[in-house]
C-alpha cells in the first residue's frame, strides 16, 4: 500500500518554518523526491504531512558570499552542474554530481536531500567534506551551522531535529591551483548505486610539495569523515607512488577500523586501496 | 521480361505498427480501460516450501470495496497450468512451492481496495524443509515439491566412443563452468484484461507470446469449449521467454468469468519479479579431447539445471542445451548428459536461447583454454573444427546446406587481426585490455518434434488483401517480415498488405513465439498461403484477359502480360468475379520444419531443420583496480540464411549484444533477495558500445526466400566472448557468471604482469 499523506507547499520559508513549529514530528520534507517518492511507493513514508520545500527561494541560491560558496538545499544536480561558479570553486563536486543516476534523476534530484537522505553511497557527501561544508538548519526560532560530518551520524541517520530545515551548504571554496579528482566503483556505468567512491582535493607548492590534502571516501566508513591518516602521510612531502601506495593502505585500514571485517571486505579492501591510489595519481600527476 | 528482382523481401520496410507506437497511440495491456472493470491482485506466498494450514479471507471480504476474494476451490475447471508439464496451480491447494506461489486472488473496485482488501488476508503455514539445489534435491531423502519426484528430467545425447578417444586424446581440458539465475526484465511488466462478451465468450486481452496455448488453459481452467474462450494479444513489450508462461492470464479470466465484469491486472515490477519465471542456472562440468593439431576428438558434458518450483520450459531447454553442449563444431565421440531437477526457487523457464547461452559460455571457454594449451590462435582452434556442409551434430544428424559459422568466422577475421594490433595500450597501472570470440549454432524451431505453423491470406471483394497470422509479435518484428514475404510473393508494397495477427478468435495458431522460429515456420506458412493466392490470380486473370497463364506475372495490384504490358486486370476485378463464380479467395497455408524425433536412448535424430550460425569478437578493459569491465568494441557477424529486413537483423543483434553484456558481466538473480530493478542491474546505453553487426547470408533451401532465424542467435555469442575477453586481458579466467566487480577484481589479484 502506498503511504497515505497530505501534501502541502509553502509559498514562503516563513510559512513552511511556521508549519513545522506546529507539525514537524509529523512532517517528512520534499525536495527532488528521487528517495522520499519511492518510500512513498513501497508505503514506507509514515508522516502525516508531506512538506513540498522544493521551491523555496531561500533553498535554490547558488552563489559567492563572503567568501563562502553557498549551495541551496534544494538545489538540483543538474543545476549545480551547470553553475559556473560552482565549477570555478568546487569542481570535485561537479565530478560528482554528474555521476549521479541519470539525467532525469539529476533534473530532480538535489543536494539537500541527497545529504538529508544520509545514504552511505551518496555521491554528494564526500565533496562536501573535503570542502569543510557546513549546513544551515533553521527552525521558526533557531538557526545552526553544523558540519557535514555531524549533520551525517551514519547510514540513513543525520542529526536533523524535527521542524528544522536544511537550507543550505556553506562549503569553502577552493583556488583555481587546486587539483581534485573524484572516483567511483559502480555496477554499472550509469543509473547504479555507488559501490564505493572518493573524493580528494590538494594543493601542491611550486617545490611539488603536497600543501593541502583532503580525501573523503564514500560507502567506506559508517558515517562521513575525512582519512587524515593518510592525508598526513603525504602532507609536507613529495608524493611517489610508494607514499601513495602507503596512503592507500591508511585507507583501508580506517575503513576496517571503523566497519570491522566483513563478507564484502574481500572485495572493499582492494577496491578502495584502488580507488584512493587513482585518485592521488590523478592528483599529482604532471 | 526478365525475372522480377526482389522488392519485399531484403528490404528495410517499415515496421508494422511503428507509426501508432511512435504517436503513443499504441495501447498496451496495462493501458485498456472498460467500464465497470475491477481490479485483480494476488496473494503470493512468502515461504519457500510450506502447508497451508489455515486461510482465512472473512476480513478481507468485509473490506469496503472488496469484491471477492476466490481461492483454488472457486476454480470451476482444472487447476492445472503449464506448457510442458501441468504441474503449476492456478492458485494453490495444500502447500506452496516457492515464494511467489499464488494462494489467492482479490477483487476489489478499485486498486487501491483491492490492495486494502489484500492486506486482511491471513493465513497459517506450517513449513517445510526446502531445497534450493539441484544436487542436493536428487539425493535420497530431499524435501518432496512434487509426488512424481524431484528429477524432471534426464536427457542423455550419445555417439561414438568418447572412452577410447579421450585416451587417445593429446590434450584433455576439464572445468566447471556455472550461470545464475536471471530475470528477463522486459519493459513491459505482465498485463491484462477479460471480460464476458455478448455470446458468453470469455475475452482475454493480454501481454503474451502464444496466445493459443493461454487459451487451451483458460479454457481447461474454467471448464468451457476452448471456442468460449478467445484470447487476443495486446501490444507487447518484450517477453524474451517469459511471457510464454501463463502469467496473468488465467487470474483475469477468472474473475471476470466468476463475477461477470471485466477485470484488469498489472504487475509491479516486483509482482513481475516474483512471480515470474527465471533464466535456468546451470553447473556445466565440461571435458574436451583434443589432439595436438586443435582437433576436437571427445566431448563429456554433464549439465545439471534447477528448474526451481515447476517445470514450466525444463524439458525444453534440458533437451536443447544437451544437443547444442557442443556448440558449432564437429566432435565425433561424445557423451552428454542434461538432468534437471525441481528445487524450491522460482520457476525458470524459456529464456531467450533456452539454455543455449549458458553452454556457449562453457564451450567457448574451452576453446580459448584448449588453443591457450596447444599454442593456436582462437580463431585458428574455432576455423579448424567449424562444421561444413557433410559434418555430423551431436544427434548424428549429417548438415547438408547453410553451414555458415566458416563464413561468420572469416567475416570476424579481420575484426580479430585489427584488435590485434591494438596491443600497444593493453596495459596500463590500472587496466588490461583483452580481446575474446564467442560463436554459436542455433537450432530453429522446437527440438525434435512438430512445430507447425499456419496462416491465411484472404482477397476482398474489393481488391484488398490481409494476412492473417497466430503469430505473437513481441517486438521482435514478426509481422513487419511476415508481410514482407506475403508482398514478395503478391508483388505488391507490404504497406498495402492488412495484418490481423495473435486473435485466437480470428487467426489459427502459428504455435509460439519462441526458439527463433517465426521467420522460419510462420514464414514458410504464409509463403504457402500466399503462393496458392498468387496462383488463383494468375488463373482467374488468364481466364478474363483470355491469354496464355505463362504470360502472366504479378505487378503492384494488377496482373500483367509480359507480352504486352499495356494488358492487365487489377486484383479488385479479379476478386469481383471469382466471387461471382464461387472460387475462394481465402486461402490457408502450412509448414511444419522437417524434424525426426531424438531416441530416448541414445538422443540420435534430426532435432531441427536448420541451424542459425554465428561468431561475435568483443575488446574489453578490465580495470584490475575495481573489476569493473568496460566493453569497448564489438563485431557481430550471423548466419541468417537470407535478411529478409536487414535493419530489423541489426536491431536484434544490437539487442542481442546488450543482453549479452548483462548476462556476462552483470545479472545476477538471488531467490528471496532481488526485489526488482533497484538491485538488478541491466546494461544501460552507457554501457553497450557501438556494435558493428555483420549480416552473412548462407542461404537455407527451406527457408522462406533462404531465411532461418535470428532472435536468440543475438544473444548467445556475446557472453562467452566477453569472458574470453577478461581472461584474455588477465591471463586469469572466470568459470562463474557473471564476471561482476568482485570476481574480476579476485581474478585480476593473480593477473599477468604487464
Amino acid at each position: 500500500m502506498k503511504s497515505q499523506f497530505t501534501y502541502i507547499r509553502s509559498e514562503s520559508l516563513e510559512q513552511a518554518l511556521d508549519f513545522l513549529a506546529r507539525n514537524g514530528p509529523e512532517t517528512s520534507l520534499l525536495a527532488g523526491g528521487t528517495d522520499l517518492m519511492i518510500a512513498i511507493r513501497n508505503g514506507e513514508m509514515f508522516s502525516r504531512y508531506v512538506l513540498d520545500i522544493s521551491r523555496l527561494p531561500e533553498a535554490r541560491v547558488i552563489q559567492l558570499s563572503e567568501g563562502r560558496l553557498q549551495i541551496g538545499a534544494a538545489a538540483t544536480f543538474t543545476e549545480i552542474i551547470r553553475s559556473s561558479v560552482v565549477q570555478a570553486s568546487a569542481p570535485v563536486l561537479v565530478s560528482a554530481c554528474k555521476c549521479i543516476g541519470s539525467t532525469q534523476i539529476r533534473n530532480a534530484g538535489t543536494l539537500g536531500g541527497n545529504v538529508a537522505n544520509a545514504s552511505p553511497a551518496a555521491d554528494g557527501i564526500p565533496p562536501l567534506v573535503v570542502h569543510r561544508a557546513r549546513a544551515l538548519l533553521r527552525t521558526a526560532s533557531t538557526e545552526r551551522l553544523v558540519p557535514v560530518e555531524e549533520l551525517v551520524t551514519g547510514p540513513y541517520r543525520t542529526s536533523i531535529q524535527p521542524g528544522e530545515v536544511l537550507i543550505h551548504f556553506l562549503l569553502e571554496p577552493v583556488s583555481a591551483t587546486y587539483r581534485h579528482s573524484f572516483q567511483r566503483v559502480a555496477r554499472r556505468r550509469a543509473l547504479a548505486i555507488a559501490r564505493m567512491s572518493v573524493a580528494a582535493i590538494a594543493s601542491l607548492g611550486t617545490d611539488g610539495i603536497v600543501t593541502d590534502l583532503r580525501l573523503s571516501p564514500g560507502s567506506v566508513t559508517p558515517a562521513p569523515c575525512r582519512m587524515t591518516a593518510a592525508e598526513n602521510h603525504l602532507l609536507g612531502k613529495r608524493p611517489d607512488s610508494e607514499l601513495i601506495r602507503e596512503a592507500a593502505e591508511m585507507v583501508s585500514l580506517e575503513m576496517i577500523r571503523q566497519s570491522g571485517i566483513r563478507h564484502s571486505t574481500e572485495y572493499k579492501k582492494p577496491a578502495v586501496e584502488g580507488l584512493v591510489v587513482k585518485a592521488l595519481t590523478e592528483l599529482f600527476q604532471e | 521480361m526478365k525475372e522480377h528482382a526482389q522488392t519485399a523481401v531484403g528490404v528495410n520496410a517499415t515496421r508494422v505498427g511503428a507509426r501508432s507506437r511512435l504517436l503513443g497511440r499504441v495501447q498496451f495491456a496495462a493501458d485498456m480501460r472498460m467500464d465497470g472493470a475491477v481490479t485483480v491482485k494476488a496473494l503470493r506466498s512468502d515461504r519457500h516450501h510450506a502447508l497451508i494450514v489455515d486461510l482465512d479471507t472473512s476480513a478481507a471480504e468485509k473490506e469496503p470495496g472488496c469484491l471477492a476474494v476466490f481461492t483454488f476451490k472457486d476454480i470451476p475447471g482444472r487447476n492445472r497450468l503449464g506448457i510442458i508439464n501441468k504441474d503449476q496451480r492456478l492458485l494453490a491447494e495444500e502447500k506452496v512451492r516457492c515464494v511467489g506461489d499464488p494462494i489467492a486472488l482479490v477483487v476489489g473496485e478499485t486498486p487501491d481496495a483491492a490492495e486494502a482488501a489484500l492486506g486482511k488476508i491471513r493465513i497459517r503455514y506450517q513449513d517445510l524443509p526446502a531445497v534450493f539445489d539441484p544436487e542436493e534435491a536428487l539425493r535420497p531423502g530431499a524435501p518432496q515439491i512434487h509426488e512424481e519426484g524431484n528429477l524432471l528430467i534426464r536427457k542423455v545425447v550419445k555417439r561414438g566412443n568418447p572412452e577410447g578417444a579421450f585416451q587417445q586424446a593429446d590434450l584433455i581440458v576439464e572445468r566447471v563452468y556455472t550461470t545464475p539465475h536471471v530475470e528477463h526484465a522486459y519493459i513491459e511488466p505482465d498485463a491484462g484484461l477479460a471480460y464476458i462478451d455478448g455470446d458468453g465468450t470469455v475475452v482475454v486481452y493480454a501481454s503474451t507470446q502464444n496466445p493459443h496455448y493461454d487459451q487451451k488453459d483458460v479454457a481447461s481452467l474454467l471448464d468451457l469449449d476452448e471456442d468460449h474462450v478467445r484470447v487476443i494479444q495486446t501490444a507487447t513489450g518484450g517477453g524474451f521467454g517469459s511471457k510464454l508462461d501463463m502469467n496473468v492470464q488465467g487470474f483475469v479470466a477468472l474473475a471476470a468469468y466468476l463475477l461477470g465484469r471485466p477485470a484488469r491486472m498489472v504487475y509491479s515490477r516486483e509482482e513481475a519479479f516474483v512471480a515470474t519465471a527465471k533464466r535456468h542456472p546451470l553447473k556445466i562440468t565440461y571435458k574436451s579431447g583434443a589432439m595436438s593439431d586443435g582437433r576436437l576428438i571427445a566431448a563429456d558434458v554433464r549439465i545439471v539445471g534447477d528448474t526451481g518450483a515447476y517445470a514450466s520450459y525444463g524439458m525444453a531447454v534440458a533437451t536443447r542445451a544437451a544437443v547444442h553442449a557442443t556448440g558449432p563444431y564437429e566432435v565425433p565421440n561424445i557423451f552428454i548428459e542434461s538432468t534437471f531437477a525441481y528445487t524450491n526457487n522460482p520457476m525458470a523457464g524459456a529464456m531467450r536461447g533456452f539454455g543455449v547461452p549458458q553452454l556457449a559460455f562453457a564451450h567457448e571457454s574451452q576453446m580459448d583454454i584448449l588453443a591457450g594449451e596447444l599454442g593456436l590462435s582462437p580463431l585458428e582452434i574455432r576455423m579448424r573444427n567449424a562444421l561444413r556442409i557433410g559434418s555430423t551434430t551431436p544427434t548424428g544428424q549429417q548438415l547438408t546446406a547453410s553451414v555458415g559459422i566458416g563464413k561468420c568466422l572469416r567475416a570476424i577475421a579481420p575484426y580479430y587481426e585489427e584488435s590485434l594490433r591494438h596491443d600497444q595500450d593493453a596495459c596500463s597501472a590500472f587496466s588490461r585490455r583483452g580481446r575474446g570470440l564467442g560463436a554459436m549454432m542455433y537450432g530453429i524451431g522446437n527440438t525434435g518434434m512438430q512445430n507447425p505453423s499456419t496462416a491465411q491470406i484472404e482477397l476482398s471483394r474489393e481488391g484488398r488483401i490481409t494476412l492473417f497470422t497466430g503469430a505473437a509479435d513481441i517486438g521482435q518484428g514478426s509481422c513487419t517480415v511476415l508481410r514482407q514475404l506475403a508482398a514478395e510473393v503478391l508483388r505488391l508494397p507490404p504497406e498495402r498488405i492488412e495484418m490481423v495477427a495473435a486473435d485466437t478468435q480470428r487467426t489459427t495458431s502459428a504455435g509460439a513465439t519462441s526458439a527463433s522460429r517465426q521467420t522460419y515456420i510462420s514464414g514458410n506458412a504464409v509463403l504457402d498461403a500466399a503462393a496458392q493466392l498468387a496462383d488463383v490470380l494468375l488463373s482467374e486473370a488468364a481466364l478474363i484477359m483470355k491469354v496464355d497463364r505463362n504470360d502472366l506475372v504479378l505487378e503492384d495490384g494488377v496482373v500483367v502480360s509480359r507480352a504486352d504490358p499495356e494488358k492487365s486486370v487489377s486484383f479488385e476485378r479479379i476478386a469481383k468475379r471469382a466471387h461471382r463464380t464461387g472460387i475462394p479467395l481465402k486461402w490457408d497455408g502450412y509448414f511444419d520444419p522437417e524434424t525426426v524425433p531424438l531416441d530416448p536412448e541414445t538422443g540420435a535424430g534430426k532435432p531441427y531443420a536448420t541451424y542459425a550460425f554465428a561468431c561475435h569478437m568483443v575488446e574489453v578493459e578490465v580495470d584490475t583496480s575495481s573489476g569493473e569491465v568496460r566493453v569497448l568494441h564489438v563485431a557481430a557477424a550471423h548466419d541468417v540464411g537470407k535478411a529478409i529486413n536487414p535493419d530489423s537483423i541489426r536491431g536484434q543483434i544490437n539487442s542481442g549484444v546488450a543482453m549479452g553484456i548483462g548476462f556476462a558481466l552483470m545479472e545476477e538473480y538471488h531467490p528471496g533477495a532481488t526485489e526488482s530493478m533497484k538491485d538488478y542491474h541491466i546494461p544501460t546505453c552507457a554501457d553497450v558500445p557501438e556494435v558493428a553487426a555483420i549480416i552473412v547470408e548462407d542461404p537455407e533451401p527451406s527457408g522462406p526466400f533462404g531465411a532461418k532465424g535470428v532472435g536468440e542467435p543475438a544473444l548467445i555469442p556475446t557472453a562467452p566472448a566477453i569472458a574470453n575477453a577478461i581472461a584474455d586481458a588477465l591471463g586469469v579466467r572466470t568459470f562463474d557468471l557473471p564476471a561482476n566487480l568482485e570476481r574480476v577484481l579476485r581474478a585480476s589479484t593473480t593477473a599477468k604482469p604487464c
